[in-house]
């Protein structure tokens, strides 16, 4: 679904991401961990093709994006759901939802969307800039599903979110995966990213430093411990 | 007397409301683009220009109100590509190019249109008696076509796809273009709206203004000023404070010299931007 090879990339003169390799198989659900810093944002920018300064070649779903308009990435079915929610805080809720869409649907076109997330129906007409934390993540998740994407990349989803409506998020990605939609998931928190996810790859100082199923982690301390620097509660 | 400032109250509302329309141009550019189009009154002026020259060859003036925006939103169109957006990213050569843009349009006008200013003839030719005066009625017309054109711009905004992707590329570019927003497309979009919004201005204005090179540089001034009292990037501000700075100045220029006008309208700027840096009509407090 997603191949990466040999992704570098810049921010002016440093070298963030130096040669990072690594694939999603279609309908997989993947994890990128490692600490903060070590380029896992700029990844996922750089897969979307934000990052100007970025080389190597990204393959989604058999095509070549190399080349291809940052624009016209989200219509060929990749989306993302970015660290920080980034909403567009002056737009409503329903202007959010529908804004990558050419044509607004009516309201009765988003029912699948609403069944989902359904505190996003009471709230259409309000700013998104006045959605409470979690209600912002349901609606970054939601914008990005009403494009009917084939691949998810999740940018620490559950960041800042108060441990209750964390596992409401966990069990979304994975029902989201299990519609058949690939997940790349960035998270710090290790035991989310190794219940949704198959597979594990760790990051560090812009590359890949480990592959392995999710199980692996779970199992072997020392590769959290090494890699991640925390012990696995 | 109470005749008179009746009078000047309505000339200031209709020239106010002209403003309003420059000035929202501006500020969509500015807003979206960080650029500072020091041209931006020069179109005005051109605009003005292009409906004289409408009513020269073709002795119908109506026909400017379609085409002259046609043409300010093309010409829009390739400004953007050809002299904003090879300095995107430097806000001070952005100022230089769009200064060196603004004596091009002058210096032009002035090659070819000519030194003298020039007036065109009342194109409604009636009058109207309104506190005692006879006013005429073509004032009241424009200040009804500006007024619709602003409503028709603010529906625009917040109706259309094309307008939310405008507000949703100013908040958050990066964002916008993952979601699928052609950004790039939006910018050159929004400037071609700001241009025709400015050459419409210079449409609805060139009856009751005389018509001339030099005509951009009193309502640049008036815009921006309009653009900071009224808070960067709110535009509803921005149109009302155009149009209470040109009653005000309409009303002091009466009775005194129009300088003396524009110095009250830069005290005023002045006293908003200590009291309420963020405009006047923002929150106090947010
Ligand atoms: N806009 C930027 N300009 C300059 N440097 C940046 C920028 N964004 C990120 N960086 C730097 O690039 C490196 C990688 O950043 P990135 O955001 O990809 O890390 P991350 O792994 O996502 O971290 P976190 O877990 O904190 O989100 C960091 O050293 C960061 O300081
Ligand atoms: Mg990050």
């Amino acid at each position: 679904m997603l191949k990466v090879e040999d992704l570098h990339a810049y921010y002016g003169k440093s070298h963030v991401l130096r040669g990072v390799n690594l694939h999603v198989k279609p309908g997989e659900a993947v994890g990128l961990l490692g600490r903060n810093g070590v380029g896992k944002t700029t990844t996922m920018k750089a897969i979307m093709r934000l990052m100007p300064s970025a080389s190597g070649h990204v393959t989604f779903d058999g095509a070549p994006l190399d080349g291809v308009d940052p624009f016209r990435v989200a219509p060929l079915g990749l989306g993302i759901v970015p660290q920080g929610r980034r909403l567009f805080p002056k737009l409503t809720v329903y202007e959010n939802l529908c804004l990558g869409l050419a044509k607004d649907p009516p309201a009765e076109g988003l029912s699948d969307i609403f069944a989902r997330f359904p505190r996003l129906k009471e709230r259409l007409t309000q700013l998104a800039g006045t959605l409470s934390g979690g209600e912002q993540q349901q609606l970054a998740i939601a914008r990005c599903l009403v494009m009917n994407p084939k691949m998810i990349l999740f940018d620490e989803p559950t960041e800042g979110i108060m441990p209750k409506l964390v596992a409401q998020i966990r069990r979304q990605i994975r029902e989201i995966n299990k519609t058949g939609i690939s997940v790349l998931l960035v998270e710090q928190n290790i035991k989310t990213a190794i219940e949704i996810c198959d597979r594990i790859y760790i990051m560090e100082k812009g590359e890949i430093c480990f592959e392995g199923p999710a199980e692996a982690l779970k199992n072997d301390q020392n590769i959290v411990h090494r890699y991640l620097g925390v012990a696995l509660r | 007397m109470y005749d008179l400032i009746g009078v000047l109250l309505l000339n200031g509302l209709a020239w106010g409301l002209i403003i309003a329309l420059i000035a929202l141009g501006l500020s969509i550019i500015f807003g979206l683009l960080d650029f500072i189009n020091i041209a931006h009154g020069d179109l005005f002026m051109i605009g003005a220009v292009l409906a004289w020259t409408t009513v020269d060859v073709t002795g119908n003036f109506w026909i400017a109100f379609v085409l002259v925006p046609l043409i300010g939103f093309a010409a829009g169109c390739l400004i953007e590509r050809g002299v904003m957006r090879p300095v995107e990213n430097s806000p001070a050569l952005s100022i230089v190019a769009s200064f060196g843009l603004s004596l091009i349009l002058q210096e032009g006008v002035r090659a070819t249109f000519g030194t003298t200013p020039k007036r065109l003839m009342d194109p409604l030719g009636v009058t109207v008696e309104l506190f005692g005066f006879q006013y005429e009625a073509y004032r009241l017309l424009a200040a009804l076509i500006a007024a619709l054109a602003i409503a028709g711009f603010f529906l625009f905004l917040r109706r259309t796809k094309l307008g939310t992707w405008m507000r949703a590329v100013r908040q958050d570019r990066e964002m916008a273009i993952a979601m699928g927003v052609p950004a790039d497309r939006i910018f050159m979009f929004t400037f071609g709206i700001g241009a025709a919004m400015a050459m419409l201005g210079g449409v609805v204005a060139a009856p009751i203004t005389s018509v001339e090179f030099r005509l951009g540089l009193d309502v640049l001034p008036l815009c921006f000023i309009a653009v900071i009292i009224g808070g960067l990037g709110n535009l509803p501000g921005t149109a009302a404070a155009a149009v209470l700075l040109a009653v005000m100045e309409g009303l002091v220029s009466a009775f005194a010299e129009p300088t003396t006008a524009r110095i009250v309208s830069l005290v005023v700027m002045s006293v908003v931007l200590l009291v309420r840096p963020n405009g006047l009509f923002a929150p106090a407090r947010r």
